[in-house]
């Protein structure tokens, strides 16, 4: 008993010192306030120590009220289905009673197949619990079998302790108080203790391997859930299921024999290989789907070692030097990883082109008209173009690949933050997003002008111009804007991270007037005043943003 | 007590690492694990501390009384990797302290946390600095030091030395010849000079086998033309297939 009770003391203080150092580390580099703020906190073990106990007094209530609300949703499903299953025409509401004996029994039920499925994850060595209790271990030189198992016993007891109080009122409100505790404490240790069982055998990683394989995983997920869904079913609605004091009893004296039994088990090796295994597979979907969400393009930049074409490069070294060589070099040996980009957006766009043909065909045969659009409607499309383009825009790919496979060592070199280099570097590689832009922006235009075509056929010819120039203004606006953000705060880290708060401030800014645009538009009467309008602003921004490229980028674009 | 090392396979894609592999490590000695880059070092010393599955074969240890355990537990290896594994949000005093009481039954120190810290020269006023912080010298310093205190029977020392200032890479030097008179140490070097220095015995892992050089070559003024010699026959030969 004491051994576990130290390992928990120890573990929770650990949890909290890293919070509470990582909270003060984070509050320390608030801008004014945190040079106030003193390090001396991070020596102050006992205070750490008092507000561990305190957390944990208070944060007591809330775990039970998370405890309760699993046991709420069971009952009410308890509670619904038993209901409605006596309603014969209609659902009559006033007639719905909680004092059904089959409400408790199917609560209970829906809640000892919760105890089975969360022993799953843990038996198929992928429970988020288990990858932290491994590298828990790794870091603190502890045996992973034994911190794992000390662990999974732990929460084990602290959640009964927690279930106890909506397990009790539960077991007074249908008079089963014995049941209502005893039996799913009893079950839950005893699904425990079956699956420290399970995880201490060879044969069950080769089980577990063969669950690697999909269609065994199907199948598994089949039988599992199907079976828990059918067990469910056939024991509350068909067969009457009851849970007496004498099953309580029973389930109690299975899981006493089976924790006396589990108590030499140890982990195979085998089993913790497995976990490593998932752990390494888990981390990599994480940092995939987080750099899916950064949305910074670093994902591609990094991956893109791989992908560097070999090219001749004797008519670039023939035709230019200095900075602009090395941009043109950059630009050509990563020009693979462009074409992918572009290729999958501009794939979208001749769907969308079909679409609209089709959509035309349908309405051509199925009506015979084809007039649908008007002047101030295709106005209202043009705003949504915003949206396309900052879903579409290839800006963000190439930063990053500008920031990773070239300014993060170039950086480093004086000669290579002078001003002249700067600016000349800004201007060349301005160029290069727009080229890359615009095949995005002719054909986001081209279907534009042939929905236009097809459906405004009032609308007049010289239209057109205008929204040529709305599509040279929106690709200037997005090959400008990453790159001049770039420029000026320069938001990478060392390694690759984004480290500042503003660039991710002003980026929200731009995807909010992004997403608003639609209601800019409806503020002008005259689409034309609208077009006008944006792509003025647009000049003014880009022509500003060069200003401030020239006067600050030379000081603010380096390392962080 | 021996770690023995029994026909052991292991590959990861085309690349066969280890192909038949016998050797059996003893207490007393220091062993310098030499071979090229690729060859196979650090994952020897995962299979080892069984982070990784060998293919076939078998790793055991055999304790004084001769038993086989071929399943022991992963901290039965103190395990030094080159690149850190420390909490970041945690000062260095903290992770010392942790890792002394949670492993309170296998310390071989009866030092303070903050002594320890200070043997390994890691000042006072550094210690209740965060682990970030930490300069990656500071880090390796702290990474050797739980490892040295909680007691193992075989230590695996992935080049532990190359970021200690001069001071305390004597300090630890002199630990690792402590540690060989109650636990085998395997320390997988690409300093000859070190390896020379400090190992009582080298064994190149080349052509995916372990192999002694022999104790007379340790002793010779040739020794680093002989382990450039014989590593350089390997890379030749992968050369010629």
């Amino acid at each position: 008993m004491m051994p576990y009770l130290n390992f928990y003391k120890n573990y929770l203080q650990i949890q909290m010192t890293e919070f509470l150092n990582g909270l003060w580390f984070w509050l320390r580099r608030i801008p004014l306030i945190g040079k106030s703020i003193s390090p001396k906190f991070y020596g102050m073990r006992d205070l750490k120590t008092v507000i561990l106990v305190v957390f944990k007094w208070l944060s007591l209530p809330l775990t039970v009220l998370r405890k309760s609300l699993l046991v709420f949703i069971a009952w009410l499903v308890a509670f619904g289905v038993k209901n409605l299953s006596l309603q014969k025409e209609s659902v009559l509401w006033d007639t719905f009673r909680i004092d059904y004996p089959e409400i408790f029994h199917w609560t209970l039920t829906i809640f000892l197949l919760f105890c089975i499925f969360e022993q799953l994850s843990f038996v198929k060595a992928s429970s988020g619990s288990l990858f932290r209790g491994i590298a828990f271990a790794k870091m603190f030189r502890l045996s992973y079998g034994d911190t794992l198992k000390k662990l999974n016993r732990i929460n084990l007891v602290m959640s009964l302790l927690a279930y106890i109080f909506p397990l009790g009122i539960l077991g007074l409100i249908y008079h089963q108080s014995f049941v209502a505790i005893v039996l799913p404490s009893s079950f839950r240790l005893l699904t425990l203790n079956f699956a420290l069982f399970l995880v201490s055998k060879n044969w069950w990683v080769d089980i577990l391997d063969s669950y690697q394989k999909k269609i065994f995983k199907y199948s598994y997920n089949l039988v599992v859930f199907g079976g828990g869904v059918f067990g469910l079913f056939y024991l509350t609605l068909v067969h009457t299921l009851e849970w007496t004091a004498l099953s309580a009893w029973i389930i109690l004296i299975l899981a006493s024999v089976s924790f006396l039994l589990s108590q030499k088990k140890k982990l195979s090796q085998r089993f913790i290989q497995s976990i490593f295994r998932n752990l390494a597979y888990h981390e990599q979907i994480v940092t995939e789907a987080k750099s899916n969400q950064s949305n910074t393009g670093l994902k591609a930049a990094q991956k893109s070692s791989q992908k560097i074409e070999v090219t001749d490069e004797q008519e670039l070294f023939d035709k230019f030097s200095g900075i602009q060589l090395l941009n043109r070099l950059l630009f050509k040996r990563y020009r693979k990883i462009f074409k992918k980009k572009l290729f999958y957006r501009l794939g979208g766009l001749g769907l969308a082109f079909l679409i609209i043909l089709g959509v035309y065909a349908y309405l051509v045969i199925r009506f015979g008209k084809t007039n649908y659009l008007t002047f101030n409607q295709v106005g209202n499309i043009l705003p949504s173009i915003f949206f396309i383009m900052y879903l579409a825009s290839i800006s963000k790919e190439v930063v990053a690949i500008y920031y990773t496979k070239c300014d993060q060592a170039m950086l480093n070199y004086p000669f290579y933050r002078t001003e002249q280099t700067i600016l000349q570097s800004f201007i060349g590689r301005l160029k290069q997003s727009f080229i890359l832009n615009t095949p995005i922006v002719v054909a986001l235009f081209i279907n534009v002008f042939l929905g236009i075509l097809l459906f405004g056929k009032a609308i007049p010819l010289s239209f057109y111009g205008l929204i040529v120039f709305y599509g040279v203004a929106v690709n200037l606006l997005f090959s400008f804007h990453e790159l001049f953000l770039y420029y000026i705060l320069q938001p990478f880290d060392r390694e690759g991270g984004m480290k500042n708060p503003i660039f991710t401030v002003i980026n929200g800014i731009f995807y909010y007037f992004c997403i608003q645009n639609y209601q800019l538009a409806n503020r002008f009467d005259e689409t034309t005043t609208y077009v006008l309008t944006i792509s003025i602003i647009i000049v003014v921004y880009v022509s500003l943003g060069l200003i401030i490229v020239k006067l600050k980028a030379p000081k603010r674009f380096k390392l962080k | 007590m021996q770690l023995v090392l029994e026909n052991i396979d292991k590959a990861f894609d085309d690349k066969q690492l280890f192909n038949d592999v016998t050797f059996k490590f003893e207490t007393g000695k220091i062993y310098g694990l030499l071979g090229r880059n690729g060859s196979g070092k650090t994952t020897l010393f995962n299979c080892i501390a069984r982070n990784l599955s060998v293919d076939s074969g078998s790793i055991a240890i055999i304790d004084d009384e001769g038993q086989k355990m071929t399943n022991y537990e992963n901290t039965e290896i103190g395990f030094v990797t080159t690149t850190t594994h420390l909490p970041d949000f945690m000062t260095g005093l903290e992770f010392v302290r942790f890792v002394m009481d949670l492993n309170r039954e296998r310390l071989t120190t009866t030092l303070s946390a903050s002594d320890n810290l200070t043997r390994y020269g890691i000042k006072v006023s550094d210690q209740n600095k965060l682990l970030r912080d930490y300069s990656h010298g500071m880090k390796n310093k702290v990474q050797m030091l739980v490892t040295e205190v909680t007691n193992a029977p075989i230590y695996l020392l992935d080049e532990p030395l190359t970021s200690f200032d001069p001071v305390a890479a004597y300090e630890v030097k002199e630990r690792i010849r402590e540690l060989k008179s109650r636990a085998i140490v395997i320390f997988s070097t690409h300093i000859l000079e070190l390896a020379k220095e400090l190992c009582d015995e080298i064994v190149l892992l080349h052509d995916q086998k372990l192999e002694v050089l022999g104790n007379d070559k340790l002793q010779s003024q040739d020794f680093e033309k002989e382990i450039v010699t014989i590593l350089s026959e390997e890379h030749d030969n992968d050369a010629l297939s």
